[in-house]
């Protein structure tokens, strides 16, 4: 008897588990319908980011192109004067932005607002390491050019490629945060190795702000108490791990889709307050594709809400059964 | 593209991004790069519990010896901070520092015309070493140890 069982075996089991979760919230009903309202939210949203960052056109073009390297979206750029690449950049991004408001469902205008997007995220990138809080844009954008198109009444195979593809953006969204959650647990190990700080230590919290604030000589709200009492950020921080390591396991878990953009935003907030680490703009994506999830449950059930969370999630259900059946007993 | 053919290009997706990503941070760790994509490990090494660092303080001023030296940028008077910014100060001291430990005597001349032109009097500064529990020095500036690399004087 063969007992071995192959790699590819294994992938194979696992994306059919997977696929039949999906299967089982990706109906093309009601959450098509509130996906598909969702979506132009997302093309207001960077029509309006675009907007407010075409007040500083005139400061950026000043600024000169001092360490200017184009990244590779910009190939035109080294045929044209520093100037007007700039200006052309913040324009085709404001205008691609705004015909997207206008026509969301139209793969052609879905197109360019990705490529005028593209353009203005490659132009910040071209001057050393690329800003990366703009980069859940730029994927989420172009994976929302493989929205399906609409016709009246699109047929149930439409409407849940449609969610679908929409929860493609969810999962890209949470994968990066499982990334991040990936590295802080591979180095923890590391460092705790090595006989260093980590990122379970007690204190690991308040060393991370404090180094930054040092570095930037600048102080933030809550550093203070932090780095005074540094216990108070031990449990938050460890939440954090939970929070991005577990983040793509949750876009398969529809019940903590909003529970986890509410946690991933007050992370955000959380960063900024303490060490003064600014990551604002995958806040209202995590507002659209999480906090409005059109996979959520409409009723909260908070027994199922906190068994599936994962790891804790066990420990909850084992807790709950013991006092059920003490429950039972009496 | 069908529902079914969709799951399977986000599938490919989604582990082709981990796979970049992960592969330039395993590759390249310093400088890693693989535009547009990332390896997302951001703050993934908690800072040390002892840090050290460099700067550069006025020890005398026209041939008296301060009773406590002072960092440069506190005595506008002898060292005037126009037309450079504390950032660019802060990696002047720098490679200061690294190439006094590296005895690169070239650099160190470089470095020190660079410096010693916004000295407005006759003095002498020292690139000093120190070192500190980042949590106390947020709290009250205050340094464990530290040592003097080199001293110098303006000119000489």
């Amino acid at each position: 008897m063969n007992m071995s069982i192959s790699p590819a075996k294994i992938m194979k089991d696992a994306y059919a588990r997977l696929s039949d979760t999906l299967d089982n919230f990706i109906k093309g009903g009601t959450d098509f319908e509130k996906a598909k309202a969702i979506v132009p939210f997302f093309y207001y949203f960077l029509f309006f980011i675009a907007f407010t960052h075409l007040e500083g056109l005139n400061h950026t073009i000043a600024e000169g192109a001092s360490g200017f390297t184009p990244r590779f979206p910009l190939f035109w750029a080294p045929y044209v004067e520093y100037g007007t690449v700039v200006t052309l950049v913040f324009l085709t991004w404001v205008g691609t932005s705004l015909l997207a408001c206008l026509f969301p469902y139209i793969r052609t205008v879905r197109i360019f607002a990705f490529v005028g997007f593209l353009q203005y995220h490659a132009y910040v990138a071209s001057f050393g390491q690329p800003n990366h809080q703009w980069d859940h844009w730029l994927w989420i954008s172009l994976i929302l050019v493989f929205l399906p198109g609409l016709t009246r009444e699109p047929s149930v195979e439409t409407r849940r490629t449609f969610s679908l593809v929409f929860w493609g953006a969810q999962a890209f969204l949470l994968l990066t945060y499982t990334m991040a959650g990936i590295g802080k647990l591979t180095y923890a190990f590391i460092q705790f190795s090595q006989g260093q700080a980590h990122a379970f230590s007690p204190d690991a919290g308040a060393l991370y702000a404090a180094t930054q604030l040092n570095l930037m000589q600048e102080t933030v709200p809550l550093a203070g108490i932090i780095i005074s009492h540094p216990w108070l950020a031990w449990l938050p921080f460890l939440i954090l791990l939970e929070l991005q390591t577990f983040a793509l396991v949750a876009a398969f878990r529809p019940q903590l889709h909003r529970i986890w953009g509410f946690g991933l935003i007050l992370f955000h907030i959380g960063t900024f307050l303490t060490m003064r680490a600014v990551f604002t703009a995958p806040s209202a994506l995590l507002l659209l594709f999480l906090l409005a999830s059109p996979f959520a449950p409409e009723k909260k059930k908070w027994n199922e809400t906190l068994s599936s969370i994962p790891l804790f999630g066990r420990l909850f259900q084992y807790v709950t059964k013991r006092i059920e059946s003490g429950r039972n007993i009496n | 593209m069908n529902y079914t053919n969709a799951k399977k290009t986000i599938a490919t997706f989604l582990i082709l991004y981990a796979f970049v990503g992960f592969g330039a941070h395993a590759t390249s760790v310093s400088t890693e790069d693989a535009y547009p994509f990332f390896s997302w490990f951001l703050f993934v090494t908690v800072p040390p519990r002892i840090q050290s660092g460099f700067d550069i303080m006025l020890v005398s001023v026209d041939g008296e010896r301060l009773e406590t030296p002072v960092h440069l940028l506190d005595r506008p008077d002898v060292f005037s901070s126009e037309g450079v910014t504390e950032r660019e100060l802060s990696e002047i001291t720098q490679r200061f520092a690294h190439s006094i430990r590296g005895k690169r005597h070239e650099q160190i001349s470089e470095l020190r015309r660079m410096l010693e032109v916004h000295f407005s009097t006759h003095a002498s500064y020292a690139v000093r070493e120190y070192s500190y529990d980042p949590l106390e020095y947020f709290k009250n500036k205050k340094v464990s140890s530290s040592i003097i690399l080199a001293e110098f004087l303006v000119g000489k």
